[in-house]
């Protein structure tokens, strides 16, 4: 029993010097990336090697998430960060998705599923991103970018990067 | 004398990505972390450490992992195994606390950064820059001062007010120190965005001009302008104002600011923006 306890309390010092839970698979997010598409395998890169931030504003997709939310009878009752990185693939589909959840003093926590699938799926549906290509431009690349969203006091107030 | 700590820092991290334990024990008892040299040859090993696995990559948490294991209490090697997963959305402020634990004075004001323009969390980031200030009065971070980044702060969390007040302080030091007219157009730019939200229109459109004054291709002051002629019912004005921010946009021009490639700055805007008002 002494084994247990200590080897359970070792799993937990580990997790928590670890610098973040990716907790995708518990929400049940899509961590695949070439299941669905045809995209040729290689490095992935970094959206910001490429400026590929997404091209619309984080001030425009926070308005639009927003307005999006009061519509759906999600709870807001938890302050802290959302964060979703991702890989937009071939197609310019975003995929193999990565969570991370934090409260706000970016402690690891959990949000309710609900309110994580509604970002998840207004995500999804942004269809604006980038097609880079490589040096020669024969080959589309890979890259990975992200979205955390904040919230405090009921208010989805902001949205990075 | 630099080559030998370069050669014994290449053989630190050699030695624990191997994990040979043993070897490592001799040469980390040879090092003393608080030397400036060392920290000089840790930083430049890190430098070029960049160059080789790029900072995104997990061999760049290695050989942070490696220098921190060999000295623990560095807090510029806390700061860099932080800033990559920060700026890649994975918030790792338990680094950069650690960091700020160290040497507060030096990364107290780069937390309250990063918590500004990265992760957005302008409450975090004001209690931040109050600390900051009392350690380094006056002091300031990537280019601004602590002022600035409180107004925008401010701003961001819809204290208007208070934004005017401290981006007010922040275009007085520059007026002060480089002379008047030689203000920075992201100073300028969101003064008049503070004045624009506090509904005082004259100064607001004042400091716009002015941040155009100093950067014409600018495209937020031309939009806001727009906006602000948009209330005034000049929407002649207006126009002219929303299609010279679509035109510098169209043409790649942006804030200027060296980490803009990662992150929005606050009340930044895109062709979406534009777009809609040119509708309506």
């Amino acid at each position: 029993m002494k084994i247990i306890v200590s080897l359970f309390t070792f799993l937990i010092c580990q997790l928590y010097t670890l610098a973040q839970v990716n907790q995708a698979s518990m929400y049940g997010l899509d961590t695949s990336f070439l299941n669905y598409n045809t995209c040729e395998l290689g490095a992935i890169h970094e959206y910001f090697s490429y400026h590929a931030k997404y091209p619309e504003s984080t001030m425009s997709l926070l308005k639009r998430v927003q307005d999006s939310v009061v519509s759906h009878p999600i709870a807001l009752s938890k302050n802290g960060f959302i964060t979703f990185r991702f890989t937009v693939n071939c197609q310019g589909k975003a995929s193999h998705f990565k969570l991370y959840l934090l409260d706000e003093n970016y402690a690891e926590t959990i949000f309710d599923k609900t309110l994580v699938l509604f970002l998840y799926d207004f995500i999804k549906g942004l269809n604006g991103w980038k097609i880079i290509k490589d040096k020669s431009g024969q080959h589309i690349l890979n890259y990975n970018s992200y979205f955390s969203f904040q919230i405090k006091d009921g208010k989805i107030i902001s949205v990075a990067p | 004398m630099v080559k030998l700590y370069l050669w014994l820092l290449s053989l630190c991290l050699f030695c624990f990505n191997n994990s040979n334990a043993s070897a490592q024990e001799v040469v980390v008892s040879k090092i003393d972390c608080l030397d400036s040299k060392w920290q000089e040859s840790a930083e430049q090993g890190l430098f070029h450490a960049q160059y080789a696995t790029g900072y995104m990559s997990e061999e760049w948490q290695s050989h942070c992992d490696s220098l921190l294991h060999i000295c623990p209490n560095f807090s510029y090697i806390w700061e860099m195994k932080a800033m990559p997963h920060i700026k890649g959305g994975i918030y790792d402020f338990a680094s950069l606390n650690k960091a700020v634990s160290i040497n507060p004075n030096r990364q107290l004001p780069y937390r309250a950064f990063m918590k500004c323009i990265f992760s957005k969390d302008y409450y975090g980031a004001l209690l931040d820059l109050d600390s900051a200030e009392q350690l380094v009065h006056g002091g300031g971070i990537m280019d601004h001062s602590f002022s600035f980044y409180k107004g925008i702060s401010y701003l961001s969390i819809g204290k208007a007010d208070s934004a005017v007040l401290y981006l007010q302080k922040d275009v007085a030091e520059q007026s002060k120190r480089m002379g008047l007219g030689n203000e920075h157009y992201n100073s300028l730019f969101y003064l008049g965005l503070a004045h624009l939200y506090a509904q005082q229109t004259k100064q607001a459109e004042r400091y716009l001009l002015a941040s155009i004054k100093a950067y014409s291709k600018f495209p937020e002051p031309n939009y806001y302008l727009g906006i602000l002629y948009l209330q005034k019912n000049e929407r002649l004005k207006a126009k002219t104002y929303f299609q010279m921010a679509q035109s510098a946009l169209n043409n790649g021009y942006n804030m200027n600011e060296d980490n803009n490639i990662y992150v929005d700055y606050p009340f930044q805007i895109s062709a979406v923006e534009i777009e809609q008002v040119l509708k309506e």
